[in-house]
């Protein structure tokens, strides 16, 4: 899986909890979760329940606790991907 | 220190709310069994969240850290059940919050300082408002500098300062935002 097909993933996974819908139109690894797309920080936790349901991974909660962009997700996920 | 969190209830909460993968990952064990103990565990867990984002805005501004998703080192215990002044406490590392939450029908406050006997002061607001705005309001009053003197700006790690003439006070304040509801909390003294 490509970089870039991960990215893509991530998008398609966090589109359903953004409050703020412009900010998807420059989505890359510096989108920033909570500023940039206005996710509620209470599903912050079901974004990180996708990505695990999408890649089949367990992200442990101190993976979780530095996931606030879409380049720390996908750094985490290829981490976790590798184990 | 001072944080607070508002929760707009007429939003749903997450459908994964009862299931144990998403549980485990904002709420200890000690925690999980008090919500499912009360008599709505649905609201028992939002209100329960609320302390909890309330602390870390408080611990975040304390100590002036980066931003990070943590909500399992923030420990919080509820001491009363009265719904106009639930009283509890959170804890962090060594630290502890103290908090004062107000469940309505359609929202729920809460406020947390890290003083026991912190004077404070919070307003919600339903519907649209500039929340900023509002508060420069209060504060202007309160210091008795013009408005227009005041601006709020966010540090590197999005914690909003108060600047009166491009002087930065140490006035410690929260803002929130949920749905069509938000709130402020200050501090009545510098702190």
């Amino acid at each position: 899986m490509t970089e870039k097909v991960i990215l893509e993933k991530i998008k398609n996974i966090v589109t359903p909890y953004v409050q703020r819908k412009e900010g998807l139109e420059n989505f890359d690894e510096k989108t920033d979760f909570l500023t940039d797309l206005k996710i509620n920080s209470a599903n912050l936790v079901d974004v990180i329940l996708d990505v695990e349901d999408e890649f089949n991974i367990e992200i442990d909660n101190t993976s979780m606790e530095g996931m606030l962009t879409a380049g720390d997700a996908k750094r985490i996920i290829l981490i976790k991907m590798e184990n | 220190m001072i944080g607070n969190d508002i929760i707009d209830l007429n939003i749903p909460i997450s459908s994964n709310w009862n299931s144990s993968r998403y549980l485990n990952k904002l709420y200890s064990l000690a925690e999980q069994a008090v919500i499912f103990k009360a008599e709505n565990p649905k609201i028992w867990l939002q209100l329960c969240w609320s302390l909890k984002e309330a602390a870390y805005k408080a611990h975040q501004r304390r100590f002036n850290l980066p931003r990070t998703y943590n909500p399992l080192d923030f420990q919080c215990e509820i001491f009363s059940e009265e719904k106009e002044s639930i009283q509890g406490i959170v804890r962090i590392d060594s630290h502890v919050y103290f908090t004062i939450s107000k469940i309505t029908a359609t929202n729920i406050h809460s406020t947390a300082t890290s003083e026991k006997n912190q004077s404070t002061f919070f307003k919600v607001f339903e519907g649209e408002s500039n929340l900023k705005r509002k508060l420069i309001t209060e504060y202007s009053l309160l210091l008795k500098e013009h408005k227009t003197n005041f601006r709020i700006q966010k540090n590197i790690h999005g914690i909003p300062f108060l600047y009166v003439a491009n002087k930065k006070l140490e006035h410690s304040f929260s803002l929130s935002h949920h749905g069509k509801y938000s709130a402020y909390a200050f501090a009545l003294m510098k702190c």
